[in-house]
């Protein structure tokens, strides 16, 4: 009893709790012959795959997370755990309270979900019509509809689209749409899978920006999946990263930045390269990336050599013209941890 | 009920979007129905009547029970097979509402439109060219509109865990077929069913098919006394509860491989 109280009080700092989570998929083995493929028909051998493997993590209210990793490193998985559609193998989880897969209609109610790669509207009908429905089946009142209406209308720039049914809409324009229609009964929690997926830069634009201005604004929590770490950089100030089901980084995103940036790039532009086809003297910690006649890029790692020392060495030997200095982005750097946990493996 | 009254609209709507289609479904059925009277009209040249039917209950037999199994060929089965086959599904159970919810508002809302723009301009249409039988009485006009409610629910739970079926078939086509032919024949929507052998036929009468077309259309014509037509109306009852029942059970089972498969 103690510890539903606590639970409830808690409600705001610990609005999504996972714990120990595992999920396992039993998968059919593939056969190598005929024959073993005949056998299997009617004696299937199974594999278990391990999608998810022991996650744990506690999200608030108002937080916007990134949950990144590779391809398959079980990242639908855990959304649609989440969200009430899949049954975890092991493990508990807790959205406001309650379990989703236990009340699914009721965690429905209080989350929006889209996923890149699934509609969310009726095909054949104009989309108004579509978000019409939404708003009797989950109840909104008409005034506060309307309010949403116009207002997501205008962020996401569908005012034209609304009477056009949804299979005659361009992908983007999809996407917009459905994003809309995830907001307009105000969840509590927005789970957002691949939502930029195949979307030209002004759309993610728009997309980028009504998610972020309802983290903002209403305090929705997010949480959101995506290659593009375009997104994942403006929308979140907390990353979790996943590889082969296991949380490997949990932390603030610019600490994750910060932490693991220690290599950085300088590109010079320069009259003449004075090491072009002759090799560079090497210099501790430098590592050259690219040279041509009148540029030079190097990488090099903070903690061993400053950028002013590199600087001074090259404008000894050439006339530089300019200068730019950048830290890797969070893209290549994910790259780099999501590499050295596979070699751990 | 206004969720349920939005979805039917809804289903309107979708229907609204493919009417050039329904044009050439309505053609479909058209040609059915006269393709069936001239050959009844063969058999009826060399005698009266066929086990106490006229040539002209035939024909409303004809019109009618092609009209009702015309619906055979869609229903809600093809849609949830492939929600099921295409995984959207888990879009699907993300709904503020139940699956079987939304599905029976769809399959309801089908059915209204198949009625009122397909069922009854063609009967009528067709009973006035072909010269067909009018219904028996007012009340059996009734009662057979009751019975035709009552079918939606026979129709519509069998849809539903025929559309299950693509959970171990992985595919939907097959399924919609067989489903739409069986249908077809043991309903009585080919051959009346008092034409088939004698035991089967009574099997047959009993069975939950019937009451999609058969019961339906015998009561029209008045082929039914006051106790059958109750009789019938109540095995059509029993049907819906049983079919009910077996279908929810289903929908437990299919729940529980999508939350645990992942569909």
């Amino acid at each position: 009893m103690s510890r539903i109280a606590d639970q409830n009080t808690n409600q705001d700092s610990n609005q999504i709790q996972v714990r120990h989570l595992v999920k396992e998929y039993k998968r059919k083995k593939n056969k190598g012959n005929v024959r073993k493929a005949l056998a299997g028909m009617f004696r299937p051998d199974y594999e278990v795959l391990r999608a998810v493997d022991n996650i744990s993590f506690t999200i608030g209210r108002g937080e916007a997370v990134g949950y990144v990793g590779p391809n398959g490193s079980g990242k639908s998985t855990t959304i649609k755990m989440l969200c009430g559609i899949l049954t975890p193998t092991e493990g508990g989880i807790l959205v406001n309270g309650i379990v989703p897969q236990q009340e699914r209609m009721k965690n429905n109610k209080k989350i929006g979900v889209v996923f890149g790669n699934r509609s969310l509207l009726w095909w054949d009908v104009p989309v108004i019509e579509s978000y019409r429905l939404f708003q009797r089946l989950y109840e909104i009142p008409p005034n506060r509809f309307k309010e949403n209406l116009d207002r997501f209308t205008e962020i996401m720039g569908i005012g034209p689209l609304l009477g056009i049914p949804e299979r005659q809409l361009s992908l983007g324009q999809k996407m917009r749409c459905n994003i809309a229609a995830a907001f307009l009964h105000n969840p509590e929690i927005v789970y957002l899978d691949e939502p930029t997926i195949g979307l030209d830069s002004e759309s993610k634009a728009s997309i980028r920006e009504c998610i972020r201005r309802m983290n903002e604004e209403e305090k929705t929590t997010f949480i959101v999946t995506s290659h593009d770490f375009q997104d994942i950089e403006t929308l979140c100030r907390r990353i979790i990263l996943i590889n082969h089901g296991r949380v490997v980084v949990d932390d603030d995103m610019q600490k994750v930045k910060l932490d693991f940036n220690r290599e950085k790039r300088i590109q010079f532009e320069v009259d003449s390269n004075p090491w072009y086809h002759k090799g560079m003297p090497s210099m501790e910690g430098v590592r050259i990336t690219d040279e041509k006649p009148h540029s030079i890029t190097l990488e090099y790692d903070v903690e061993k050599v400053s950028s002013i020392h590199i600087m001074q060495q090259v404008s000894k030997l050439c006339e530089i013209k300019d200068v730019a200095i950048s830290g890797r982005d969070i893209e290549a750097i994910i790259r780099d941890i999501i590499r050295k946990d596979n070699h751990s493996i | 009920m206004q969720k349920f009254y939005t979805l039917v609209r809804m289903t309107f709507l979708s229907k609204f979007a493919y009417m050039k289609a329904f044009w050439f479904n309505i053609a479909g059925t058209a040609t059915s129905i006269f393709i069936y009277y001239f050959l009844w009209k063969y058999v009826f040249r060399s005698q009266e009547s066929l086990d106490g039917f006229t040539m002209a209950e035939i024909t409303t037999y004809v019109i009618a029970a092609r009209m009702l199994s015309s619906q055979f060929g869609g229903g809600i089965n093809t849609e949830l097979s492939l929600w099921i086959y295409e995984g959207t599904i888990s879009v699907e159970l993300l709904r503020p509402v139940s699956l079987f919810f939304t599905l029976f508002a769809k399959r309801t809302g089908e059915f209204f439109f198949f009625i009122l723009f397909k069922g009854i301009p063609i009967t009528v249409l067709c009973t006035w060219i072909l010269k067909g039988a009018l219904p028996y009485g007012g009340a059996e006009f009734l009662l057979f509109v009751v019975s035709v409610c009552i079918s939606i629910g026979i129709m519509f739970f069998m849809e539903f865990m025929v559309g299950i079926c693509a959970f171990y078939t992985h595919g939907y086509w097959g399924l919609a077929f067989t489903k739409s032919a069986l249908l077809s024949i043991l309903s009585g929507g080919i051959v009346p069913l008092f034409l088939f052998p004698e035991g089967l036929a009574s099997v047959l009468g009993y069975m939950p098919f019937a009451g999609m077309v058969s019961v339906p259309v015998q009561i029209y014509l008045g082929k039914y006394d006051a106790t059958e037509t109750l009789v019938y109306i109540s095995i059509q009852i029993i049907w819906v509860i049983i079919l009910y029942l077996a279908a929810k059970l289903f929908y437990i089972h299919m729940l529980k491989k999508v939350v645990v498969q992942g569909g």
